[in-house]
């Protein structure tokens, strides 16, 4: 069995009178590509932004090998990558330097720094279009940059918020065999999308939040054989069976 | 301290190519001071000309609005979405602050000096040999105005309305400190309301610098902003909201 990398316990989080986490409970372990999934306002970003360190959490914590993450901070923070949903890029500098600015925040120098960047930016299929401002690029090409920024520094985990957002087939399905070749190298994935069918090629295990709550923490497989019993065949039925088909935003 | 070179050089290769920096430090006080010199040429003698006086109001009066301009760059990162990436990447608050804030004097302050290099050639202006003192003014003031704006930008919740209406405040200093035309009165009441900007504290310096053969003034005023800019920046640092960064 693998080991837990990260332990999420009893995370809470209000925002005024509004609860958007509730006890939320569940581990990642080395090696997963765990699908993260939920309708809008499930919880799920501030969850994400709690784990990443953007945002505290009201209760709860979160176990970075089994060590309280506040605690070793900046170890923490250097075996993390982040891909967000917004292309976080500075359209002035060319995709290279981009990548080289974003790598060396995490204390990576002269050759070793040269070396992870050009590493990045061929892995993600960029390297001769390196002298390139993203500006000229298109939104394939800015996600795969947006991806490379995160993983130039070689992170222990990789959050991808919908890293896949408004491309092309083609692009996307770059995007996910490079994240798959990424979890081989010893990589472990946390992944957000709408796309159940992403979710349903991409991941091992899938956990399903909604209303702040998991509702569902499952391997691929078992959830097939769980709901399949029921007459729900795809990920997207099971998730519409599981979480309502009522408009998230009329709820509001 | 380890990432500070990297965030402080990208900070200063930013800067140098920010078109609202170099417009608003050089080309638009270069052409106030042109245009409003000509328009008063006949107000002012020979030996202390129009452009004399545009000069030595307009180029400060430029450097406050800088507040502006830094606040704006405090929130690039914001603007361009790469919050996100600071805040998770194993940073701390004070690097990244001293890194806008030294990024930013550097550019105000050489823009100030290009800005009073170009006076100087163009209009034949001698300073009295106070070049030099003139220059540290300006240095000490872009270490105020920086510190101002990136405690705007950085550490105000609601800098989004305040941004608003920032420059009314700094166009009332510009008018007390006699930057549209010569302010002046001996009603005690209006005389302590135009002590209040800090204006013309900076023109009094700078004119019996050059004039008094007298330093005393624009020490006072260099130390203050010395001092102005170290508290607004500790502030900074101190109240850093993650909110008004991300």
């Amino acid at each position: 069995m693998s080991k837990a990398l990260l332990q999420i316990e009893n995370l809470c989080k209000s925002y005024g009178d509004k609860t958007v986490v509730t006890e939320v409970n569940f581990n990642v372990n080395d090696g997963d590509i765990l699908g993260f999934i939920g309708p809008n306002g499930a919880g799920k970003s501030t969850t994400i932004n709690i784990i990443s360190t953007i945002e505290p959490s009201d209760n709860g914590r979160v176990l970075f090998l089994g060590k309280d993450f506040k605690e070793q901070e900046k170890h923490f923070k250097q075996s993390l990558g982040i891909v967000p949903q917004d292309l976080a890029l500075y359209e002035d500098l060319n995709a290279y330097d981009n990548v080289r600015f974003f790598c060396s925040l995490y204390s990576l120098k002269g050759d070793e720094l040269t070396k992870s960047v050009k590493e990045a930016l061929e892995f993600v299929g960029l390297w001769d279009r390196r002298k390139e401002y993203p500006s000229k690029f298109s939104g394939g090409m800015k996600r795969r940059l947006n991806i490379a920024c995160a993983i130039a520094h070689h992170p222990k985990i990789l959050i991808m918020d919908e890293p896949t957002v408004g491309i092309d087939p083609q692009s996307r399905n770059n995007i996910l065999e490079t994240i798959k070749i990424l979890n081989k190298r010893g990589t472990t994935v946390i992944y957000t999308s709408h796309y159940m069918e992403e979710i349903e090629v991409l991941c091992n295990r899938i956990l399903l939040l909604d209303k702040g709550i998991v509702i569902e923490d499952l391997e691929k497989d078992v959830y097939k054989s769980k709901y399949e019993a029921l007459g729900y065949k795809t990920l997207e039925d099971i998730f519409l069976y599981l979480t309502g088909t009522k408009l998230r935003d009329m709820e509001d | 301290m380890k990432h500070f070179g990297t965030l402080f050089q990208l900070g200063l290769k930013r800067r140098s190519k920010d078109f609202f920096v170099l417009f608003y430090n050089i080309i638009f006080p270069t052409i106030i001071i042109v245009l409003l010199g000509y328009l008063t040429s006949k107000l002012y003698s020979a030996d202390f000309t129009s452009y004399h006086y545009y000069t030595i109001v307009i180029i400060p009066f430029c450097s406050l609005m800088g507040i502006i301009t830094v606040s704006y760059a405090a929130q690039e990162e914001k603007r361009f979405k790469t919050a996100y990436r600071y805040m998770t990447a194993p940073i701390s608050k004070g690097e990244l602050v001293m890194a806008k804030f030294l990024s930013c004097v550097i550019i105000f302050a050489l823009c100030s000096i290009v800005t009073l290099s170009i006076s100087k050639m163009l209009f034949n202006m001698e300073f009295n040999g106070k070049f030099l003192w003139i220059v540290l003014l300006l240095v000490c003031e872009s270490v105020a105005v920086t510190g101002i704006g990136l405690f705007l930008g950085l550490a105000c919740k609601r800098f989004d309305i305040l941004q608003n209406f920032l420059n009314l405040p700094i166009v009332i200093f510009g008018f007390l400190g006699g930057v549209f035309f010569p302010v002046n009165s001996f009603q005690p009441v209006l005389s302590a309301i135009i002590n209040l900007s800090p204006l013309t504290w900076v023109n009094r310096g700078i004119v019996s610098c050059i004039f008094d053969n007298n330093l005393q003034i624009l020490w006072v005023v260099s130390v203050g902003f010395l001092l102005i800019g170290c508290i607004a920046i500790g502030l900074t640092i101190k109240f850093f909201k993650r909110e008004a960064f991300i």
